[in-house]
């Protein structure tokens, strides 16, 4: 048995080309498939960075809303007061909000328009790249990644519902596929939608100890007109509406790349496994048992695949920050959850690839020694 | 002298008995070139076919011109709001047969548990869904019509009770050509937004918002046979400075301009990992597949055959296999397709689109063949006595 676990690594080392073929084979099928998952997992977190970063613990909204994305919502600036006074609330923020489109240069931009009071604590960038992170009358903050691509630095000019904003600020992480985050002043933007007075969201900051669920079902209770919901919840929502509108594909293709990643480096597995039918006879011949002869090509299939998947891991490892600076609408999380569950389709499929050479070795005539 | 067809020494038989031997691996390698080349054809069909479905809506719309807000220039993920007057201003001008007035916002619709975002069209004269597959178009008050998709998404049939503004509305048909991966579109009459928004104010709602209902959105131009359209064009945007004009074209070329820079950067660098995985699994199939029969290669070198006739031995294998799993990879990847619509009707997949299929092939053919003559080389330096050694 030894010997033969020997001979299965040896073989390995001397035909080192096709072993890194095939271990290279192997790497490539797997990384499309954690890639993929890092793609469709990254592309739905960065949709929803800024409802879950605003600093809300509940999210107040116009009744029958229930999310941001698409979503229009607009309340009577009355009810961030009645709000404000519902026990268990230590403070409350307002924004105003419309979907538009950003002129940055010659590109229009999708993006959510936010409008900020200078009495909001909440609701702001949570991270900035350069500039100041509060908009005064005239002023935008856009996200960095649009300021590179357009060209536009702090003092530059963009055009939001066709009012020409200056730069004051560039944010980071306020950039998706599907849209982009720009940070006006709620005067401007009420102005620019003729809606004085009124609010698209308020943001509560609960008192210590206080349950956001208990909070906003109390809000929801007490305050007639709005709904309100924890931020989990809301992020969630968000997150489900972002999906439809083009995650979910990803996520779908994430399946397909699964199956076909599975059958190349099934096939990988297999043929380098199946390379090895005259040494086997070679072996029998020997009077090695068919068992152990299995065992030892099971092992070089398994040593294929965790090498194949070390190869994608680092792959994935080393391109994924390459292709986000190349592709700032692109975002690719590799999580623990994800290369647990590649690690465990590899060993499926290795285990399945070895199967059949195994089956084969079994049956392999010693005679063929002699024919070839 | 050259070998007859049938001979032992016609490289495309060689390669044939060779594939036809050892059939466990010709199948396997066939099947992981095909499912190289289906992965290609989703993924080039999803991209071909978002860009065209961007198109659809706004390209079938029936007018010469359209007028949009100043400033606005799509359909897709922008709001329109004209002044109630810009009608009048349209129709004043001379060569404007008719002028069909259009309400279009985006909404999320909620059924049952699941809410998806919409944009709803509010049509008067013309602007309604121009095909239906299902049911019929809108006969009565607060019918409206949804997007087949759409519908299929939410398990809705013609008959059924959906809520829009919030308000009961019966499902007359299924319209086709309105999916928009973004938000699909639905229609109702004006007149039932109307009434809605008259209910409310009765009701006391205060809010010029909802009292509005949408609001104007878009106007259907539709010109005298004869009229000068670019003159025309100029007089409606002098006639009516808060609104741009533009032709249905444009407006589904800008469309997709929207949806290929929204998707594109995604699309292509998934595109292109495909395009490499694909690459690198069918050139390493025919690595694999080579490189396993160097010792025949060599047995057949000793009994005299050329390095070219080798070469064309191991090409008309390479082209055989990619035939081969070319034809399979075609069908897998429509049925790869046809299995998403089901699933994901919102996502058109053309995976048969005559572009898509032609780059496919040439790529795996390319791949292909620099798999099957890398090892090409160390066969060219191969001494024969290796048949003895291995």
């Amino acid at each position: 048995m030894r010997a033969l676990v020997t001979w299965a690594l040896a073989g390995m080392a001397r035909e080192r080309g096709m072993t890194a073929a095939t271990i290279g084979g192997v790497g490539a099928a797997l990384f499309l498939v954690l890639f993929l998952d890092g793609v469709f997992a990254g592309v739905s977190e960065r949709i929803v960075d800024y409802v879950r970063e605003a600093g809300a613990d509940v999210w107040v909204m116009e009744d029958g809303v229930f999310n941001m994305h698409m979503a229009t919502s607009m309340l009577p600036e009355e009810r961030a007061s009645d709000v404000a006074a519902v026990p268990g609330v230590a403070s409350t923020s307002s924004i105003l909000y419309v979907t538009a489109s950003l002129r940055a240069g010659d590109e229009d931009h999708h993006s959510y328009v936010v409008g900020l009071s200078r009495r909001s604590a909440r609701g702001g960038p949570w991270k900035m790249r350069s500039g100041q992170s509060m908009p005064g009358r005239g002023e935008a903050i856009i996200p960095v990644e649009i300021g590179a691509r357009d060209a536009i630095d702090v003092g530059g000019e963009v055009e939001v519902l066709g009012k020409k904003l200056r730069v004051v600020g560039l944010s980071a992480g306020a950039f998706s596929m599907a849209n982009s985050i720009t940070f006006v002043a709620e005067e401007d933007l009420a102005d620019m939608l003729s809606m004085h007075g009124r609010v698209s969201y308020v943001l509560v900051e609960a008192e210590p100890g206080v349950a956001p669920a208990e909070l906003a079902a109390r809000i929801r209770r007490e305050v007639s007109g709005v709904n309100a919901l924890p931020r989990d919840e809301f992020v969630e929502n968000d997150r489900e509406m972002a999906r439809q509108m083009g995650a979910e594909v990803l996520g779908a293709m994430r399946w397909i790349a699964l199956v076909v990643g599975g059958l190349i480096a099934a096939f990988a597995v297999h043929a380098g496994v199946a390379r090895k039918q005259r040494q086997v006879g070679i072996a029998l011949a020997l009077g090695y048992r068919s068992r152990a002869v299995e065992t030892a090509l099971a092992l070089q299939a398994v040593l294929t695949v965790v090498a194949g998947f070390a190869a994608a891991l680092l792959l994935t490892i080393a391109v994924a920050p390459l292709i986000e600076a190349l592709v700032p609408e692109l975002s690719i999380m590799i999580t623990a959850g994800a290369v647990a569950r590649l690690g465990a389709g590899a060993a499926l499929t290795g285990a399945l690839a070895a199967i059949l050479p195994a089956w084969m070795a079994a049956r392999v005539d010693p005679a063929i020694v002699f024919r070839e | 002298m050259r070998a007859p067809r049938s001979s032992p020494a016609f490289p495309p038989w060689i390669a044939w008995r060779s594939l036809a031997h050892g059939r466990a691996r010709t199948g396997l390698a066939a099947l992981a070139i095909a499912a190289s080349i289906a992965l290609v054809l989703l993924f080039e069909g999803l991209a071909v076919g978002l860009y065209r479905q961007a198109r659809q809506l706004p390209s079938s719309l029936p007018a010469d011109l359209v007028v949009v807000q100043a400033g606005v220039e799509n359909m897709l993920g922008s709001r329109s709001v004209l002044p109630g007057i810009a009608r009048e201003h349209v129709e004043s001008v001379r060569g404007v047969r008719a002028v069909h007035p259009l309400t279009g916002a985006p909404l999320i619709f909620r059924h049952g548990v699941h809410a998806t975002p919409i944009f709803v069209i509010a049509y008067d004269t013309a602007g309604g869904p121009a095909s239906l597959l299902e049911g019929r178009p809108i006969e009565r008050a607060r019918e409206v019509v949804f997007d087949a998709a759409l519908a299929r998404t939410h398990g809705l049939r013609p008959g059924d009770e959906v809520e829009i503004l919030g308000h009961a509305f019966t499902l007359a048909g299924l319209s086709l050509n309105t999916t928009s991966m973004f938000n699909p579109y639905v229609f109702v009459r004006v007149d039932d937004v109307l009434d809605i928004a008259l209910e409310r104010a009765a009701e006391g709602e205060t809010d010029p918002e909802k009292l509005q209902g949408l609001g104007l959105s878009y106007l259907l131009v539709q010109l005298d046979p004869a009229a000068d359209a670019r003159a025309v064009r100029a007089a409606i945007e002098a006639a009516e400075p808060d609104g741009d004009v533009l032709t249905p074209a444009e407006l589904a070329e800008h469309d997709e301009a929207r949806t290929r820079r929204i998707m594109g950067p995604i699309l292509r660098v998934l595109v292109g990992v495909s395009w490499a995985v694909a690459a690198l699994a069918v050139g390493l199939t025919l690595l694999a597949s080579v490189s396993s029969r160097l010792r025949g290669f060599a047995v057949m070198k000793a009994l005299g055959a050329s390095s070219a006739r080798l070469g064309a031995t191991i090409l008309s294998e390479a082209l055989a296999l990619v035939a081969g799993g070319a034809a399979i990879g075609l069908v897998l990847g429509r049925a790869a397709a046809m299995v998403l619509a089901e699933v994901l009707p919102k996502y058109p997949i053309e995976a048969w689109a005559p572009p898509v299929l032609l780059r496919s092939l040439a790529g795996a053919l390319l791949a292909a063949a620099v798999g099957a003559l890398l090892p090409f080389r160390s066969l060219g330096a191969l001494d024969p006595a290796v048949v003895f050694r291995r």
